[in-house]
């Protein structure tokens, strides 16, 4: 799976790669993918076989790790074109999951399909969500005990966001959770025990927002799931609620911007949390949940470790959804600190956008301290690996007008870089002393998944196109590579069939941060992007679109 | 072709004739006409026609503008395109026009879609309100009233042009000129012939006048298309072929 | 009532042909090599079943022609020597057919039922 395990840790323990002797890592071999638009993807392994899901038009492509990645086959879905019209943030794919001899992974068009991991054919397509609603998909699923958890995307045009399991074998669905609405609908019953009592009501899923704007009211599921075999729990995060402008639904609008532990069996939920009530700046709660067993005040805790869009790094208690901690890893002024108390950010009210009035200064900026990229665990040095955003924003609230298949979303928004001026950081977080141990600052935001190895090297990519070796522990720059195109993707660590321990990552820029690349867009219009391109108008200076597989060895 | 996509020219002709002012020239052919105003190609078979631009009846108008950016906002045109840079859809005020920059052309696309995206708005927002969101479109992009077009020919070079510039060129051969298809019979010396239709109607301009204009209805089964010209276009045409002795 | 009214038909279509003065049977002839069924249904004539055009039947009946003017010989005539002088925007061609055959086109056109 994308996320290399359920914990989410994307840890290899491979060494054989090194903090002495990465110096000297080469390029093996390289596969352009054909494709251009923003590469996100994590390359999956599988035997001897690499699997790759381009973005749009999302090819699966198998490459032979015994022959320099010569392609066996390729996998062209039949897919919506239009759906290109309702993607808000470049046309990306996150990776796929390997199950019984089988691929599986979601179409932009919101299907999910299994191809024959051995052949190439089509084993089955299910339609999951309708691009006339504004639905997409972007996420990579996983499986757990034969069922393959999904979300959609759609927050910026008012979807329904919603956590479906998939048969993995005959592929019709399981059970479906939608994140608003009802509790029969979001599967909250008996068993559902959320830890703070403003979450704990009937249908507080309807009540908390304005008449039926629940059934517009976002919630998607693109982002990462956790699940704990142990403890039997998946662990998905919610998107933001929509529209953007708060002043168009009044309410805690539960249960967006928020985290889910539920059963994978039945998808019923057994504890709920929401970093964001009420969510004013766009800060989608579906950032990885890092699955760790902690010492925190003298115990042994079972956690997860969350970095956050709202500038914390939050620690839960992962049985019960209570925080035992959270601390800013960014200069944030929409709040001015946590209330451990009563488990919620304390808003900085002066800060609030809406209707007619512009807010200014908005630290971190929509995409948060950190966005849907990935952050990687070490057991062996302790810390969590971030890369992140260093951005800042000024809002302004606009009539939104629900149209479906158009985006939703009443704002107009300029990005601009944070404290510093650089605007990206890497930054290594320990989540027991709370705090950075070391960080590295970036010229543009960190877009790119990291992997920690017990070579105690941590790797990630940068959109200017450099693939880093940075040393896990002093954070000291050991090795880099200049790619043909910005990275955005997820590197992995492989054993190839030779024996020998192999770093892939893809390039390709693109994503939210990179569509003023990806998408060709004015740097004039410093809204563009849902003004992301107010802040990276120097990004095409740097790099064109591009998209390439790159696989790493030492000689 | 405009049967492919009649009730777009049906309606888009109809809002033409209905929306223009006297002061601004528009092209505006009774519905069923070949319709000639929008390409989205500069490539045509056959020889290259000036191409007879559709104008926006509201283009450059003050208070068409403030409305049309009123209902780029309301109607989620910003949502995709953002303030003309663009996001989700491609940026409006740079000089890269995938279907085309005429008024026309920003008319067909929003009316239309297009396959990468573009969501069709046809039957969901009236042309007057497309025309003044075209009418933004174009101010913010800096685009001034298209050229006029280039002053028809006069005389047998009139109807020559119609042959050339229209299906005529598709099928027939006149040597010469550019014409030189051999679908349909070689009309070079058609002036001389007793005969058209495959010997069946005397060659006279009322019998020419009808078989150009409706021949299955005086051949069932000809492979000659309908071919509905505006009337000076016939008129010129059959002057024009008069003079192929 | 009725026969009255039929009378009148009738003696309408004869005094419309006769004032057009020419002969209906040459007209006939000449409607056929000018190509009027081309475009025109016309009844009796060999092969006139055109549809671009309205149907010729009855002319004499109708109080008014080409859309725009009194149903008279003269218009008639006039009409079909020089179409655009009587209607700028008509699709009817000029065939340059004399006074003498557009007289006798008239007079063959008034007596269709």
């Amino acid at each position: 799976m994308a996320s290399k395990d359920y914990a989410n840790n994307r840890f290899s323990g491979m060494d054989q790669i090194n903090a002495g002797n990465v110096r000297n890592l080469k390029l093996a071999w390289s596969f352009t993918t054909g494709v251009l638009r923003g590469h996100e993807g994590a390359p999956l392994v599988v035997g001897d076989t690499m699997y790759f899901v381009t973005p749009y038009p999302n090819i699966l492509y198998a490459l032979d790790l015994k022959n320099q990645g010569a392609k066996k086959w390729e996998y062209k879905p039949k897919l919506q074109s239009a759906a290109q019209g309702v993607a808000c943030c470049d046309v990306v794919n996150r990776g796929a999951v390997y199950w019984e001899g089988k691929i599986i992974y979601n179409t932009l068009d919101a299907q999910m399909v299994a191809v024959d991991a051995a052949s190439g054919k089509e084993l089955w397509k299910t339609k999951l969500g309708d691009i006339n609603q504004g639905e997409t998909m972007t996420m990579a699923p996983i499986v757990v005990k034969g069922k393959v958890l999904a979300g959609n995307s759609g927050g910026e045009f008012g979807v329904r966001g919603w956590i479906t399991a998939v048969d993995a074998a005959k592929g019709n669905i399981a059970w479906r959770a939608y994140n608003t609405g009802p509790d029969a609908d979001v599967l909250i019953g008996p068993r559902f025990k959320p830890f703070y009592a403003r979450d704990r009501g009937k249908d507080l899923g309807v009540s908390t927002w304005p008449a039926d704007h629940w059934k517009i009211g976002g919630g998607s599921v693109w982002g990462w799931i956790s699940y704990d075999p142990e403890l039997n729990l998946i662990y998905h995060g919610t998107g933001n609620p929509g529209p953007w402008n708060p002043d168009l639904r009044p309410g805690d609008n539960k249960w967006t911007a928020g985290i889910f532990a539920r059963d994978p069996d039945n998808g019923e939920a057994i504890w709920a949390y929401q970093w964001s009530p009420h969510d004013l700046y766009d800060y989608d709660g579906i950032n990885e949940n890092v699955l760790l067993d902690l010492p925190i005040k003298g115990q042994t805790r079972k956690v997860l470790v969350r970095p956050e869009r709202n500038g914390y790094v939050y620690v839960l208690d992962r049985q019960t959804g209570e925080v035992l901690s959270a601390d800013k890893y960014v200069h944030v002024t929409t709040s001015t600190g946590f209330d451990l108390k009563n488990g919620l950010v304390l808003e900085d009210k002066s800060k609030t956008p809406g209707l007619g009035r512009t807010s200014r200064n908005l630290c971190p900026s929509a995409p948060g301290g950190k966005d849907w990229q990935p952050s990687s665990w070490s057991p062996r040095t302790r810390l969590l690996y971030i890369p992140h955003n260093n951005l800042c924003m000024d809002m302004e609230g606009l009539e939104a007008n629900y149209i479906a298949g158009t985006p939703y979303v009443g704002a107009s928004v300029k990005m601009y870089p944070g404290p510093g001026g650089h605007r990206g950081e890497f930054s290594a977080w320990d989540p027991v002393r709370q705090q950075k141990a070391w960080s590295i600052k970036e010229k543009f935001p960190a877009w790119s998944g990291a992997l920690a190895t017990a070579g105690d090297v941590v790797f990630y990519g940068t959109m200017d196109r450099n693939f880093k070796a940075v040393d896990a522990r002093s954070g000291e720059l050991l090795w880099q590579f200049r790619t043909g195109s910005g990275i955005i993707g997820q590197p992995i660590s492989f054993r190839g069939p030779d024996g020998k321990q192999y770093i892939a990552i893809a390039d390709g820029v693109g994503g939210w941060a990179g569509a003023i690349v990806a998408g060709g867009l004015d740097p004039r219009d410093e809204t563009s992007a849902l003004g992301f391109v107010g802040a990276m108008k120097d990004l095409p200076a740097h790099t064109n679109q591009g998209g390439a597989l790159y696989v790493f060895a030492l000689p | 072709m405009c049967s492919r996509f009649h009730n777009v020219c049906g309606l888009f002709w109809t809002l033409i004739v209905c929306g223009c002012s006297p002061a601004v020239p528009v092209a505006v052919p009774p519905p069923g006409h070949l319709v000639q105003g929008i390409r989205q190609s500069t490539l045509q078979p056959g020889p290259p026609s000036p191409v007879r631009l559709v104008r926006n009846p509201v283009e450059g108008d003050a208070e068409a503008i403030e409305t049309g950016k009123r209902l780029f906002g309301q109607f989620n045109c910003a949502g995709c395109h953002a303030g003309g840079g663009g996001a989700i859809g491609p940026a409006l005020i740079d000089d890269q026009w995938i279907y085309g920059s005429g008024a026309g052309n920003i008319f067909s696309t929003i009316i239309e879609g297009r396959p990468q995206g573009m969501p069709a708005f046809g039957g969901r927002i009236s042309e007057d309100q497309t025309w003044r969101i075209v009418a933004f479109v174009r101010s913010i992009a800096n685009l001034t009233e298209d050229p006029a077009p280039s002053p028809p020919a006069s005389g047998t070079e009139k109807g020559k042009a119609v042959f050339l510039h229209g299906p005529c060129v598709m099928c027939h051969t006149i040597r010469g000129t550019p014409a030189g298809s051999r679908v349909g019979p070689d009309l070079t010396h058609f002036a001389s012939r007793k005969t058209i239709a495959a010997g069946t109607l005397p060659n006279t301009r009322g019998h020419l006048a009808g078989w150009i204009l409706n021949p299955q209805n005086l051949k069932p089964g000809t492979q000659m298309p309908a071919t509905l010209l505006e009337s000076q276009d016939l008129h010129a045409l059959l002057d024009y072929l008069e003079t192929l002795k | 009532m009725r026969t009255i009214l039929l009378l009148t038909l009738a003696s309408l279509s004869l005094v419309l042909a006769s004032g057009a003065g020419g002969q209906a049977e040459r007209g006939k002839q000449l409607a056929g090599w000018y190509g009027c069924g081309s475009c025109h249904e016309i009844p009796g004539l060999r092969g006139a079943t055109g549809q671009v055009a309205p149907p010729l039947r009855r002319i004499a009946r109708r109080a008014y022609i080409t859309g725009s003017v009194p149903n008279t010989p003269t218009n008639l005539i006039r009409w079909i020597r020089a179409p655009r002088t009587v209607d700028a925007r008509t699709i009817m061609p000029d065939m340059k057919i004399s006074e003498r055959d557009a007289t006798d086109i008239a007079a063959f056109l008034y007596k269709l039922d």
